[in-house]
């Protein structure tokens, strides 16, 4: 196989989401989709028990998405905190990351409720960087594929 | 070794729900809204300032497991 070289490290330190003191791995990335991108930058969960990668169901709408036009959410998803119905995007998402741009797919949760606009999981930011988490020193480094980019 | 985010909660009193843009070093709230689509409308009407977009969680919100 064919050794897989990477960017420098970026370090980028844990943040807490609002009225918490968790500390989260959080990225700043921006997304599109044919044209209609949301105008400033999204945080994001690193999620590396995600084997999918999730939407807001707002933000999927607010690029371009008809999302009852995808017919009732199906079920299938398992969370720790029971099952969950969802869709699967008929399409991929533009995600810029860092100046690094990639196309990723996305199921959106039928859970208005969810508290993140974005999770990046196992099949989007996972397969596309090498993601050396150190939460005992207050930061997590990504290193991008070179490539891809 | 120093670790700045350490224990700091974000706090924006009053707000507890819906979306906000917060400052990229993630210690004020620049624009706030019920809905996505009205928080990018605010973000406009507010002369569009730099910062990132994120949800406020419930505020007996205290863990939280994928």
């Amino acid at each position: 196989m064919k050794p897989i070289t990477f960017s420098a490290p970026i370090k980028i330190y844990y943040k807490p989401l609002q009225n918490s003191r968790i500390l989260w791995p959080i990225l700043d990335i921006g997304l599109s989709y044919k044209g209609t991108s949301l105008s400033r930058s999204v945080h994001a969960l690193v999620d590396s028990g995600a084997n999918i990668s999730i939407l807001h169901p707002q933000a999927a709408s607010y690029l371009g998405f008809d999302i009852k036009k995808l017919g009732a959410s199906k079920p299938g998803g398992i969370s720790v905190s029971g099952n969950y119905k969802s869709w699967v995007l008929p399409e991929a998402v533009n995600v810029e990351i860092y100046g690094y741009k990639f196309s990723f797919n996305f199921t959106v949760i039928d859970n208005p409720n969810l508290i993140w606009a974005c999770i990046l999981g196992e099949d989007s930011i996972f397969s596309v960087a090498k993601i050396d988490f150190q939460k005992f020193k207050g930061f997590f480094e990504i290193r991008f594929r070179e490539d891809l980019n | 070794m120093k670790n700045n985010q350490k224990s700091q909660a974000l706090n924006i009193n009053g707000i507890t729900s819906g979306w906000v843009l917060v400052t990229k070093d993630n210690k004020r709230v620049l624009a706030h809204a019920k809905t996505l689509k009205q928080l990018i409308r605010n973000i406009e009407l507010k002369g569009n300032p730099e910062g990132s977009i994120s949800i406020v969680p419930p505020a007996n919100f205290t863990s939280y497991v994928g």
